[in-house]
């Protein structure tokens, strides 16, 4: 079983957030995300910028997502994958407080790596839909020798 | 877009397997090849380019470091440059990148993987209205 409690402590720590879905055709469409949670059992809620229009199309049980969560003064890295609980979902009071705390956490430290605050407020999304993927992996991609190498799994 | 291609801003690079599972990881820098192609810096991706052998679509965020405008740009990964004209120009960037964050060992420049670009969509910026 993965370390979920490690992957839950990075995700709080002030690291930036991407993902894709694939269509049918396997053509990939990248996005960016503005908070996640990772709760018992292994499902990670991420919130999901809405002009990801594709993934918010196709999203059903069971569609594949991928998620690349990077601290932004040491670039450490995690990347995990699995498969949609369900349908994407409008983010409720919960989800809310979730990206405000995203904000808390992720503004101070990236002004440490020198991100202008206008830049950080340029990228922030506009709105959001929440997904909930069940991990199924998980992989350091972390810059150099060790990146693709997978998570060590809790004895 | 000039912006998009000075290496300031870490783009975002998704593929995806044959098995339809997605695969995204950043790279370090973008740069224009002419007006149909850009090219990667391919430092440490495994993953991405085994993706790429057998499906050639990728997906890209890419920021301007100027406008703060953000871009996502459908590609189809053409071919792989380990010398010439585009791996130079990259090369000497990504020296420059890797310098400023002590990292020259981790980030040399291992091709330049130049795509033809297929779509390129502005999806956010600093003159949206909140």
């Amino acid at each position: 079983m993965l370390n979920y409690g490690a992957i839950a402590e990075f995700l709080d720590s002030g690291v930036s957030m991407v993902g894709a879905s694939a269509d049918d055709q396997l053509v990939p469409e990248a996005f960016r995300m503005w908070g996640a949670s990772l709760g018992d059992g292994g499902v990670l809620r991420a919130l999901v910028s809405s002009d990801a229009g594709q993934t918010f199309e196709r999203m059903r049980q069971g569609t594949r997502l991928c998620m690349t969560f990077t601290d932004v003064l040491n670039l450490r890295s995690i990347q995990v994958k699995g498969r949609s609980v369900g349908a994407p979902e409008p983010p409720g009071p919960a989800d809310v407080a979730c990206l405000e705390r995203y904000d808390e956490v992720l503004t101070p430290k990236s002004r440490l790596n020198g991100t202008p605050p206008a830049l950080l407020q340029a990228i922030r999304p506009r709105s959001v839909f929440a997904v909930s993927i069940v991990l199924e992996e998980a992989y350091d991609q972390t810059p150099g020798p060790t990146a693709g190498t997978r998570l060590e799994e809790e004895p | 877009m000039e912006g998009c291609f000075d290496g300031a801003v870490p783009p975002v690079i998704a593929t995806c397997a044959t098995d339809g599972m997605p695969h995204t990881t950043y790279l370090s820098q973008l740069t224009l090849v002419d007006d149909d192609h850009v090219a990667l810096s391919n430092q440490f991706w495994s993953k991405t380019i085994a993706n790429l052998a057998d499906n050639p679509r990728a997906s890209v965020l890419v920021t301007d470091s100027q406008t703060y405008e953000t871009y996502r740009m459908a590609l189809c990964f053409e071919r792989r440059d380990t010398d010439g004209p585009v791996f130079e120009r990259l090369r000497v960037s990504i020296e420059a990148i890797a310098k400023m964050m002590g990292m020259e060992e981790i980030f040399s420049l291992r091709s330049a993987d130049v795509y033809r670009v297929l779509s390129c969509d502005r999806i956010a910026g600093p003159t949206q209205s909140r």
